[in-house]
Formats: C-alpha cells, structure tokens, sequence
C-alpha cells in the first residue's frame, strides 16, 4: 500500500488537470439523477427558463423567417419604384370622392411636378379568360408598355419580350405567368401557340410570345398573371385610356419614401380638386413590416428577459430548497473529506445542469411552437441557430449565476450542524 | 496541496496521532454558555483500539468531533497526525479528514442515490485518484468487509449489518490513519454488532487506529483502553482486558 501511496502522489501532478473535469462529469451525473428524482417539482421551477428560451427561440425564428418573407416578397427589384392608384379613400380625408384620371396630361404633370422621376409607367388590367384546346382558365391580364416588364424584373423563362412595334401596333401578343403556362400547356413550349382571350364577352386571338419565370419577387406576378401591350389595350378595349395604375420610376430607390409623400400631396391638390390617392411603395411597405416585426420582437423580447429572470429566481429558490433538504448528505461529504470548494462546485453544477435541461426543453419547444406558428402563417420555417447556441450558453449562465447563492451556503455549512441534519 | 499531502505522510512515524491539550469547548445558547469540554487531556498512540465511552450530553460526541476535525476547540490543542486543527482552514481540515481519519455512523450515513460501490469511491473522489483507481481501490475495501456480491446495490436494500459493513469500506478504502466509530453498533442487532466489532479488530490488526464513541459500557469493556467522559471531564482512562460484547 505504501508504494501505492507514493505512486499515485507522484502521477497527482499530471492528475491534477484532469481530476476536476472528471468530477465535474461526476457532479453531472449525479444532478442528472437528482433530477430524475424530484423531476415534477424541478420541472416546474424550470418553467420560467424553458418559457423564456423558447420564446427567445420563437422570436428569432419568427424575424428571421419574416425578414427572409420580406425578402422573397419584395426581392432586390422594384426598390425603386411607387405605385399609385385611384379609388382609396384616405382615412383622414373623407369627404373626398372626386376620382383622379390618370391620363395623358396626369402623366406630364407629374413628371414634371414631382422630383428625382426616372420614368412614369402606365398600367391598365382587366380580367378575362384564355382558352387553348379544351382548357379555359381565369386570369388577370396586365396592359403595359413597352421595357416595363424588364424594368419591373419579370424575368423569361422563354421566348422574348414585347418589342415596340408591339406596342405602337398593338399587335395580339401575349406573355403567359409560369402557372396560366402550365394550365394551358401541360406538355410545355407555349411559345408560337394561339389561344383565345375573352374579355368582357368579346373573344380576340392571341400568339404566345412568351413564358414567365417563376419568382417570388416584385409587385407583379410572374406566376398567374398573363401581359399584353398597352398599345392592344388602347386599340381595342379602350381608346385614349386612363392607367389604372401609375408606376413612378425613381431614379434612385433611396428617394422613393419622399416620393411616396410627394406624390399624395400632389394629388391632393392636383388641378385644385382634393383627390385621394393609394401610394405604395416597396420600401414604404418593408419599413411597416419592418416596424411591426421590430416591435413584435422589442416586445417578446422583453418578455423572454423578465421569464428568465422569473426563472432564475426560481432556480435560485429550488436551489436553497435542495441544499437544505440535502444538509445532511452535504455533512457526509463534508465527513469523508470535501471540501468546501468541492461542495460548492457540486451545487453549481447541479444548477448549472437543471438549466441546461431548461434550456435544452425550452429550445426544443421553441422550436416547435416557430414551426407550428411559420406552418399557420405558412412562411418558410428558419431555425436561428445562433439563438439557440446563445440560449443553451445563457440557460447555464443562468444556472450558474442564481446557483452561487444556494452553492456557497452549502459549502459555508457547519459540518457537525449539517451530519446532524437539523 | 501537494505540500499538505507530503506534511500528513510525513508524520507517520510519529507514534502519538492523537493528542488532546487541555480541550476547552463552549457553545453560547441564549444567554447562558454551556461548557460541552471543559478541560480534557489524553493521547492516543498509533495502532491503539480504545472506546470513548459515556452517557448522552456527557460532551463525548464533541470530544468525537474535535477528533473527526469536524470542529475546533474553543481553547487548548488538538493534534491529529501531529497537526495542530485550530491553526488550520476548512480546506486543510477537509484533507486531513479525507487523508487521515475514517468515519463510521451510526447511522451508517451512507448516501441513498448512490449505490454501494459508488458509495465506497466517494472518499476517493475528494482525494481526487482517477476512476478507474478508485474503482480497484472500492472493490478491495468491499472484498475485505465481504460485500463484493452487493456493490450495485443500492443502500436501501441492504439490512443494517450490510450497511455497517459498506460504511467500514468506505471508513477503510482510503487506508487512514484513524477509524473514528461512533456508536457503530447502536442500531443492529447483536449478533450482527459481534460481528461489526469484530471487523473493527481485525482492521486494528493491520495497525490502524480505532476510537469507538459509545454509551454502551459493555462496549466501553470489550476495547483494551477505554475512556469514560462525564460531564465534559474524563472520568478514568485506562487500560483494560476486554471483555468481549454482547447485547444481552
């Protein structure tokens, strides 16, 4: 035994970096067991950890998922442009029904009226329905000029693009969204293929030019929407016609947000009648989105710190509660040499590991309630992970934090009061 | 710590290990101080087996303590393995404790999560010796207390006699100096409290000191030395022929 003695305090030094990350482990499996044991009452003192992680989960997961919408929606083209349409009451002004006509003389005025204006755009819609063979569908079609759709970012999936002599010619030429292409064209290669566009009961012949290709981005749809030239709109639904809707063209999308105020003061005054018009812009609209999403998050934010404060207390309390009930185990160790760093490491771990275990439900329902809210709100389910790396290293700071107290009691006990157990 | 270890070996050859100076211990209830020592003197050399025998409230239990390095004197000197207590902080008094003295309970004191052998390593634990040794070392003090089929066992399913036994392993597994017993009988039967007392003579024989603390006088006769504490003064210390012990 004595050469043993001396064995093992001559490898104690090499020992000596390993001997407290081993116990360490030990002191884990020991609060792992613990834990087991009173899982009920832990687990409900857990709550306010797990409430609060996962609602740090679902908050991130939410904005990112939104901001990942906004994106999609919204895309890097049509930053600059504004959208202006009639008919929309203001809430502030409604004694105003005079409807505004966009028309040709709207359309110099505001160009010269209004600063920093690229381009203005007209656009006309109507709804119709085309028939090729046996299959009809309903569809939206978009009168536009000529560049509008590369200007606006609706890309080809094939074929081409209206030409100016489209437009001025009017000639019947269409360019199908990827869906209307799609019910039409099960096979494929639209191109070159005539349907039947009915509109308000009068049935024209039309050549598919083109198809779209699918995007989530930009104000028009690539998808169910169908374009023709204005020139078509202007020849034959409507001589002379006024837009329905006018898109302003900045020459930077950094002025489109002044653009937007610009344009309804304009036209609150415009000819010297009030008009009340709708003005969008992408970017007015993804400031909004923005703001709600921020102050959604500012919000839940706020109620993820205080839960996990609330959580921290009631860590801090089902520690003072163990270390009592424990007091006489605490004495036993005391007995058979720990010491008081010993004991205090064994609490802090034990607190540090229930938090853990907070933190590792908490992000798992986080997780789950952000699937189950994006699959509701149908958006794209994103997991943040940094936020649960950065939860899961909270929970256990958390733990360690409102576990000093409850630790340094039990290793500042008395061991004689403590093996008494009273 | 390297140097406390070298300090504790390095007192083997002493042959007193424990040395009581002249033990003052006081404890303030109310307004009234209550002298639980007052005055107590005795040396015990290394490899004795004496009991420390006296009724309830007799100040045996601290004299216990101040041995266990559980607590400090109020005045006089303690000297366990020829190192002073009262000089010494909680962490120096918790490796002499670990390294020197071996505790066994009446209650047993064992710890209910875990199991036996589990149970045994702890005090190995504190010394900080790798698992794997620890586990060598537990196995071998079970062996010894003839509990080497129980050491998954968990502490309840154990009967007394089997408890006593897995707390001696645990008192044993560090090779200390001291086995510090108190009433380690009291709660068995006699038959299994023979056979305790017997386990206790048979470590005795590889040199280790026993101190029993008991109120039993049939204890206090079957223990070469016995010394009789009333009222917080020794009242006889002598060595004696034991008489062998029996519960009847």
């Amino acid at each position: 035994m004595k050469i043993k003695l001396q064995f093992r305090g001559a490898k104690s030094k090499v020992r000596a970096q390993n001997k407290k990350e081993k116990n360490m482990w030990e002191d884990f499996i020991n609060a792992l067991q613990n834990f087991v044991r009173n899982r009920t009452r832990t687990f409900l003192s857990l709550l306010g950890v797990i409430i609060g992680v996962a609602s740090v989960i679902v908050i991130t997961s939410m904005g990112k998922s939104s901001t990942k919408e906004i994106q999609d929606t919204f895309g890097s083209s049509g930053l600059d442009l504004v959208s202006v349409s009639s008919g929309f009451m203001s809430r502030r002004n409604r004694t105003s029904s005079a409807t505004i006509s966009f028309d040709e003389d709207f359309r110099k005025d505001i160009f010269n009226n209004i600063d920093n204006i690229e381009k203005v755009w007209y656009k006309n819609s109507l709804s119709c329905t085309l028939t090729y063979d046996e299959t009809t569908v309903t569809s939206n079609a978009t009168a536009v000029e000529t560049g509008y759709m590369q200007m606006a970012g609706l890309k080809l999936d094939y074929g081409e693009y209206f030409t100016v002599t489209d437009s001025v010619a009017g000639t019947q030429k269409v360019i199908l969204g990827s869906e209307i292409a799609e019910g039409l064209f099960p096979e494929g290669d639209a191109v070159g293929k005539n349907i039947l566009l009915m509109t308000s009961s009068v049935p024209f012949n039309f050549k598919v030019i083109g198809v779209l290709k699918e995007q989530t981005s930009g104000m028009d749809s690539s998808t169910t929407g169908i374009y023709i030239t204005r020139g078509f709109y202007e020849k034959e639904i409507a001589p002379n016609p006024k837009a329905s809707t006018v898109i302003l063209q900045a020459t930077d999308s950094k002025y489109t947000t002044q653009m937007v105020t610009d344009v309804t003061n304009f036209c609150s005054s415009y000819n010297g009648t009030s008009y009340s018009v709708s003005v969008t812009s992408m970017q007015t609209m993804i400031d909004q989105m923005s703001e709600i999403t921020n102050t959604l998050s500012l919000m839940l934010s706020a109620i993820a710190a205080i839960s996990l404060l609330v959580g921290g207390i009631g860590i801090m309390n089902i520690m003072i509660v163990t270390v009592t009930e424990r007091k006489q185990e605490i004495g036993i160790r005391k007995a058979l040499g720990a010491s008081p760093a010993a004991i205090r490491q064994q609490f802090l771990v034990e607190s540090a590991s229930i938090t853990l275990m907070g933190g590792i439900i908490g992000i798992l329902l986080g997780i789950g309630i952000s699937f189950a809210v994006e699959y509701v709100r149908s958006q794209s389910f994103i997991i943040n992970w940094s936020a649960c790396v950065i939860s899961f290293v909270f929970s256990v700071f958390v733990g360690i934090f409102f576990g000093l107290n409850p630790a340094s009691r039990a290793a500042k006990l008395d061991p004689v009061e403590a093996l008494a157990g009273e | 710590m390297e140097e406390k270890t070298e300090a504790v070996n390095s007192n083997k050859n002493t042959p007193c290990v424990i040395h009581m100076d002249n033990i003052l211990k006081t404890y303030v209830m109310g307004d009234n101080k209550v002298y639980a020592l007052k005055g107590i003197s005795f040396k015990v050399q290394r490899g004795e087996f004496l009991s420390i025998m006296g009724p309830s409230g007799s100040g045996k239990s601290t004299c216990m303590n101040m041995i266990g390095c559980l607590d400090r004197p109020t005045s006089g000197i303690v000297e366990i393995d020829g190192r002073r207590t009262a000089e010494m902080s909680e962490k120096e008094l918790a490796v002499l404790r670990n390294k020197t003295i071996g505790f066994v309970f009446q209650q047993y004191h064992l710890l209910p999560s875990m199991n036996v052998l589990e149970n045994v390593m702890l005090p190995l634990r504190y010394q900080g010796v790798p698992r794997e040794d620890r586990l060598g070392m537990a196995e071998e003090a079970l062996e010894k207390v003839g509990l080497q089929d129980r050491m998954k066992h968990r502490p309840y399913e154990l009967s007394g006699g089997q408890k006593q036994r897995v707390a001696i392993a645990r008192a044993t597994v560090t090779h200390p100096q001291i086995i510090l017993a108190d009433e380690p009988t009291g709660a068995l039967d006699s038959a299994t409290g023979k056979a305790v007392l017997q386990l206790f003579a048979e470590i005795n024989s590889t040199g280790t000191t026993i101190v029993i603390v008991t109120h039993d006088p049939k204890i206090g006769a079957s223990t070469p030395r016995c010394i009789r504490i009333l009222d917080g003064q020794i009242q006889s210390d002598e060595n004696q022929t034991p008489v062998p012990w029996s519960k009847e």
